[in-house]
Parts: structure tokens; sequence; C-alpha cells
């Protein structure tokens, strides 16, 4: 090896963290490094593009959109006429339109699962804490069993359509499956030495959680949310396809689908885009979320 | 006569009845780097496991010992990259391992090279009881009688009861030994040409080793077998090997037969691994240690009277860990606590800190009792006794930088003085411990085994403890590490007059750090004294089964050099 290949080795070794100076350890750091570089592997670049793509999309495309929301511009499924995807339902461009409907679709489900994630951590790492958990775990147990789908329904016809509701709904649906699992996670950090330690020298039980819990549940929370991120806009998705979308003449991927539907057959393109960009959207972060959880596991 | 000479020796007389063919491995010019970074795991190791012999590979964590015997199985782990030969040679025809394919080394795996790893309870399976978990690598198409009195044979030819009862237990129910051993009747019965052991004894306590060493010393006799035994261990090595390989950094340091290389190490660095064995026989290193044992005028520090504290588990019959144990602590003095493992040293030493809470007992400090609960008891309680736990690992929080760590301890307990930072007192802390104050903002993952258990030290010592309880903490550590932790310890006990329990398995570390020795059996104290009056005459049954069963590199040499002389 020559003496600039070494240069460049020992320049890798400081660079990926795993600062290891005595050389009796050799063994495991290899297998960490090995691991922290995976999860950036050929997936991983191709998830955090197409992530970067969609979301990029969703949050600039109504600057760039061609036509104003709801501007008719032709006949119906037509795939000569409009931009480069052809005409909707009712004679809309589709590009114009996919550019508008993102938002909705993106960012909503992401603040919804912060929200959920923010109250099934906090919730869940107290239970782990407390000893009254059981009593708290029961009530969780019963909001758990609500099928989700049916509460948001209910919570939409009762309280009207908004995407408030909806995000409500998640919240209290995931939440408790969050508390439980954060619960699980907890619990072993809990039990371990390092937190007797702490105990030995008086810090109060809340800053332990502080300090030394809820940091050791960062790999799991974040994994768990970009799943979670992915299974809600499903559920977003799925209320604008049942009717609770946006009020018309706007327009999201999902309403798009519902709408596009009926012609397909004549252009498929007003199916086909909005369902790619929210497989797109998904696939990205479950892709995303595999990698966070084995880099944070390896660690 | 060399000892090789001998072995072959009696390879050949038994090999009239012995059933495998002799079996040889070669390794040549193994190189093992890390893809990421290039560095060199093993560097052009050329190794020769000569046919129906034991060779033994010794070296201290990192030397890349376990990739090599892992090499031996064709298996490298992810992330590095082998190149060279290793080969399989069976009387003229040899079968590269490195890089065949998985099919083939699939079938080699589990025919002809057999591997028994270090961790007893994680190897076998937990939902397969034993009959199945033996019965799995006997040749398929047996008839289901057939195969149940194989799997009997097998399991007592390595020792173990073979009812019906045994058979159907599941690997929770099974002793860490009777654990192991039911992995060795696994891996055995292919009945293999070649037999891997990675550390097969580390996991296990003095007796327990010494049950198993025997053990496999006897199979080796009854049918000699091509084996490589892994080891940081050279009193292990020194019992079962034929021949040592030294192992440094990736390089080979020294080979040769092993009762001449142990004896007379032409290498510096065999001859420190040599000296730095513990030896429970050896004379007292520091002449310090134990001088005022027997004056003792002062109230203990700390005084247990009548602990009672048992450990329930799952599904499991409840350890008794203390039953009616006394115990007295003084400034300046450091008792070791010995026993086997499973005896619940651990959880004696987490009474006493009041994380485990016992069934009864009291335990008072410097005069005051102490609540049982940890809960109960004041921050200042708290401070007075510290603790320091066995694995540096899961001791220390991974996300939090070591420096943090300590200096959260420094300003609760507020050990400041004015006008003095944090940090100032940290790095005084960490000098103390032998650390270069500039780790301390590394994250524990950074720091190497011996530098933890060295921060977990200092943590503990942040809190100005007058009683230090230390659970096993030099298990995890190469013996040069644990040598000089060894040392720190005592070198506090001395300078800041500290009442020290010392918890440990291995008898030969004790004459170096505590000026008594208490042993522990069900629950108490059995036998308690000075550690040289206890080391030279036991009194108590089980402390000289303790001290018979501890590995000791003086003994086995001296064994091995008398059977050299006597064997014609």
């Amino acid at each position: 090896m020559s003496d600039i290949d070494e240069v460049a080795a020992s320049d890798l070794d400081a660079e990926s963290g795993d600062e290891v100076t005595s050389r009796d350890e050799s063994v495991a750091p290899v297998e960490t490094q090995a691991r922290s570089v995976r999860w950036l592997d050929a997936w991983g670049i191709f998830a955090l593009v197409l992530l970067v793509g969609t979301v990029g999309m969703a949050l600039l495309g109504p600057l760039f959109a061609p036509e104003p929301v709801g501007q008719t511009i032709g006949r119906p499924y037509d795939t000569e006429t409009g931009g480069w995807l052809g005409t909707g339902a009712v004679g809309r461009d589709i590009w114009s339109e996919m550019l508008h409907g993102g938002r909705r679709i993106v960012l909503a489900p992401v603040v919804i699962t912060l929200l959920a994630t923010l109250v099934g951590t906090t919730v869940g790492a107290l239970m782990a804490a407390s000893r009254s958990a059981n009593r708290v775990l029961r009530v969780l147990d019963v909001v758990a069993v609500l099928p989700g789908l049916l509460v948001l329904l209910l919570m939409l016809y009762r309280f009207g359509d908004s995407l408030v509701v909806v995000g409500i709904a998640v919240v209290l649906v995931s939440a408790p499956y969050i508390a439980r699992y954060m619960r699980s996670v907890a619990e072993p950090v809990l039990a371990s030495d390092y937190v007797l330690q702490a105990r030995l020298v008086g810090e109060p039980r809340l800053l332990i959680l502080w300090r030394h819990v809820l940091p050791n549940l960062t790999g799991p929370v974040l994994a768990d949310a970009a799943l979670r991120v992915a299974g809600t806009v499903y559920v977003v998705a799925a209320a604008s396809f049942l009717g609770f979308g946006p009020p018309p003449p706007a327009t999201d991927w999902a309403v798009m689908i519902n709408e596009g539907a009926a012609g397909a057959t004549l252009n498929a393109n007003a199916v086909v885009a909005p369902a790619l960009a929210i497989a797109a959207f998904t696939v990205s972060l479950n892709l995303l979320g595999d990698r966070l959880a084995a880099r944070w596991r390896a660690v | 006569m060399t000892v090789s000479e001998r072995s072959t020796n009696s390879a050949v007389s038994i090999s009239a009845v012995a059933v495998p063919p002799q079996v040889a491995m070669r390794v040549s010019g193994l190189n093992v780097t890390a893809r990421t970074t290039g560095r060199a795991v093993l560097d052009d190791i050329s190794v020769a496991v000569s046919p129906g012999l034991v060779t033994g590979i010794v070296g201290e964590s990192g030397s890349g010992k376990t990739t090599l015997l892992r090499s031996l199985l064709g298996a490298v782990a992810p992330g590095l990259d082998a190149s060279g030969r290793v080969e399989l040679v069976d009387g003229e025809s040899a079968t590269e391992l490195l890089g065949a394919s998985s099919r083939r080394l699939r079938s080699i795996r589990s025919h002809r090279i057999a591997y028994l790893s270090q961790d007893p309870g994680r190897s076998l399976t937990p939902t397969m009881r034993i009959a199945a978990a033996i019965g799995e690598r006997l040749p398929a198409g047996l008839a289901r009688e057939t195969r149940r009195a194989a799997v009997r044979e097998l399991l007592s030819s390595v020792g173990l009861p073979s009812d019906d009862d045994f058979l159907r237990r599941y690997p929770f129910a099974l002793s860490g030994g009777q654990a192991q051993r039911v992995a060795l009747a696994r891996a055995l019965a292919t009945s293999p040409d070649v037999l891997l052991l990675d550390e097969p004894t580390t996991g296990l306590d003095v007796v327990t080793q010494a049950d198993l060493l025997d053990e496999l010393k006897r199979q080796h006799e009854a049918t000699p077998r091509t084996t490589v035994i892994v080891s940081h261990d050279l009193a292990v090595i020194a019992q079962l090997a034929d021949h040592v390989v030294v192992l440094r950094h990736g390089e080979v340091v020294e080979s040769g037969p092993c009762v001449e290389t142990l004896r007379r190490p032409s290498h510096l660095y065999t001859r420190q691994l040599v000296e730095l064995c513990p030896d429970p026989l050896g004379p007292q290193l520091d002449r310090r240690i134990g001088d005022a044992a027997s004056a003792d005028p002062s109230d203990p520090e700390l005084r247990v009277r009548g602990l009672v504290a048992t450990h329930r588990r799952p599904r499991r019959a409840p350890v008794v860990a203390a039953d009616g144990l006394d115990l007295d602590l003084h400034a300046g003095r450091c008792v070791a606590l010995v026993g086997t493992s499973g005896s619940g040293k651990s959880t004696i030493a987490r009474a006493i800190v009041g994380a485990h809470r016992p069934d009864s007992g009291e335990i008072t400090v410097d005069g005051t009792a102490l609540s049982p609960d940890l809960d109960g008891r004041s921050s200042a309680d708290r401070w007075r006794v510290q603790m320091v736990p066995q694995d540096p690992t899961s001791s220390l929080d991974p996300r939090r930088r070591v420096g943090r760590a300590v200096g959260d301890v420094v300003r609760r307990v507020g050990s400041v003085s004015a006008g003095d930072d944090v940090d100032a007192a940290v790095a005084r802390l960490f000098i103390q411990v032998d650390l270069d104050p500039s780790l301390m903002e590394r994250r524990p993952g950074a720091l190497s085994g011996g530098e933890r258990q060295r921060v977990a030290i200092a943590r503990a010592l942040a809190a100005s403890p007058s009683v230090l309880l230390c659970d096993e903490v030099t298990s995890a550590l190469d013996v040069s590490v644990q040598a000089d932790v060894v040392r720190l310890l005592r070198t506090l006990v001395d300078e800041q007059q500290l009442a020290m329990l010392f918890i440990t398995h291995d008898l030969g570390l004790v004459h170096d750090i505590a000026d008594e020795v208490a042993v522990l059996h069900e629950g108490s104290v059995c036998e308690i004294g000075p550690v040289d009056a206890v080391a030279r005459s036991p009194e108590h049954p089980v402390t000289q089964r303790l001290l018979a069963a501890s590995p000791s590199l003086a003994k086995e040499l001296e064994h091995a050099e008398q059977a050299a002389s006597i064997t014609p």
C-alpha cells in the first residue's frame, strides 16, 4: 500500500465517526463501520433522491404549475391537449394538478406523524418509568382495538371534514401503538447499568428519562416515524379518496386517483401519475426508515 | 522428548480404534482486511494445523484470533476481505475453503468441520428441546428409536444425563456448563474431522471450566481429532494444546510446541503474556497488601448483617444469592468475594447499593442504617456506596460523551470546590484513573474496553464514596489491561482509604488486590481470612475445590513436564 493510500485510509477512518484509537478492539469497530456505510447504499441513495424529488414537487410545485387550480383547458381524458401528461376528469391539465395536489399528501402526514410520535413517545417513556403503568396500558389497549378507518370516518361525520379532524383521529389511533412500542424499547434502557449508575447518584426519574432514555430511543423513534408517515399518507389519501378531501376545485393526488379512475382507459396518466407519486413518497420513506433503523442499531 | 512426539505416539497407539481419519488444515498467506479502511485484521498468516493434535491460538482481543478461527470454516465476517489459502488437507487431496461455493461450504461445515462457539446459551436455539437440537445433526432418515439412542449415546459421551426428562429439556433449563456440553455433543454428532473451539470455557466459572476442560481432554484422548482452540487464557491453552500460536495485532508472534514455547518464550510479548497470567498459587506481588490484615481495631465502614436476597427468575427456581450473609468492609481495605458464577454475587452487590430489594437484613454505612430500597435512601446516603458494574459496555450511556457522564455526577454531588469548574474536576478524576483527559469528548463506543472501565471507575469516584463495590470489573478485559486496572483499584484503596468489595470468580486476581478473601457458598460466607493463608491452606471444601479448579499456568506446565519425563 502506498503512502497516499495510507493517508486516505486513515482519513476515512476519522470521517466515519469511529475514532478507533486503541488497536485492541479492531474487530468490533470494523463491523460497525461496515454497517454505517451500508445505510447509504444504492437503494438508500435512490430513496433519498426519490424523497427529495417528491417533497420538492409537492412543496414548490404550485409555483411552477402552468395552469391555475381547477382550470379546464380541453376535453376530458385527452392525451393530446394539456401538458405532457394530457388532461384528466374535467379536462384539467394533469401535470398542473400533480404540482398543485402534493402539499396535502406530503405535508399533512409529516405533521400528523410528528404529533403522534411526540404524544406516543412521551406516554410510552413515562409508562416505562412509572409503577402504575399497567392501568394506563389497559386504557391504551381499548383505544388500540378501535379500527382506525372507522374512528376516522365517525369523527369526520361528527366534527366535519377538515384536515385537523383527520390529524386528531390519526394521532388518537396511532399514539397507543407508538406508546406501547416505546415502552417496550425504553424498558431495557431503564434496566441498564448506566441508568442504575444514574440512580445511585440520585438523579431524579424525569431527568433520567430525559438524559439517558430518550436519546437512546432516537433510533427506534426515527425508524418508526418514517414508516408511520407512509402509513399516514394512506390514511389521508383514503379520506380524500372517500370524499373527505379538499373542497373543490382544490385537489390532491388521492382525489385525482378517484376522479381519474373513471377514464383510466382513455388516459391512464390520470390514475398512474398520482398513484406513482404517492408510491414514490411512501416507498422512499420505507426504504430510508429501514436504513435509519439499521444505522442506529449499529451505533 | 518434545510434546508433539509424545502426543503423536499416543495418537498412534489409539488410532487402531479411532474412527476419524487424520485430517489437517493449512493456512498460508492469509490476509484479511477491513473493506472500508483497508486496515489489516490478519496480516500474512501461515499456520499448519497438524492432524490429530490440538492447536491453540492465543491472543488478546483484537488480535484477530476469532477471525482466524472463522476463516478455518471458510467464513469471513461482513465488511472484511480475505485473500490467501485456507485448506482442508486429507491425505493427498486438499480442499480450498476461501471463496468456495456456499453449497460446498455448507456440506463441509455440516460433515467435516464442527465449530463450538463461546456462548453456549446463544448457540442453542431456545425453542428446541435437547433431543431435537442434537438429533437434527444426525444423518437424515434414521428411525426414531435409532435417533433417540444415538442422542443418548452422544449425551453420555459428554458426561450428561441421557434420561427422557433431560432429553425433553429446553436450553433455558440448563446450566452454563450443561449447555456448553450439549453444544459439544451437537458438534460431535456428525463425527467431524476437525473441531474448532472458540473460547469454549470463557463464559463458565472456574469449577465448571475445569470440568469441561477435563471432558475435552478425555474426548481427545478417546478419539484424537484435529482440534483448534482459541483462548485468551494461557492456562486453558496449556491444558489442552500440543501446539500454540501466539497472535498479536493480526500477526503470528510466535508458534511452536505448547509447553516449550510457554516455558521458554522467545518473543517479548509471549513472555509478557506468561508473566501476566493470573496465578492463584503465585506469590503476593505487592507486599503492602495484607500487612494490616490481622490488626483491625476500627469500626467497619460497611456492615452487612443477616442479608437475605433472592433473585427470582421466570419459570425457574429462584437463586438464593444471600442467605444470612454477614460482611464487614473497613476503610483502606479490600475484601475479595469469591464464588462460582450463578451463585448470586452480583445480586449481593446490587442489594448493598439498593438496586435489589433484599428479603431481610441490615446494611449500615459508618454506623447509619441504609434503607433497603434505593428510593428510600437520601442522595447523600447513595453517594457513600458506589458500584462499578461488570461490563463497561452496558454501564456507560452509549449516547453520552464520557466526560459529560462523569461531569453529571460531579455536578450533582457538588464535589466541585468554589472557583473550580466541572471540566477541571472531571479532568482530575480522569488523571486519577490514568486516563488521558483528552478522551473526555469521546463516546464510549470510541474507547477500548480498559478505557471504558476506567471511565466507569472515575464516575463512581466522582460521587466521593467511602465504599466501592467492584463487580467482576476485570472479567471483560484482556490480561494486560486487567493487571493495570487491578493495580489502579488497589492504589485507590490505599490512597483514598476506600472500603472495597472486589467480587470475582477468578482466584488468580485476588492476591494482587485484596487483603482478605471471603468465599461465598450457598448464600453465606463459608470461609474468610487473609489471602495468603486461605490460598495456602484452604479449610472449607468449597474453597479447596475452587483452588483446585483455578487454572494455573505454572501448575499446568509442571504437570506437562512431569508427564513428559515419565513417558519413555
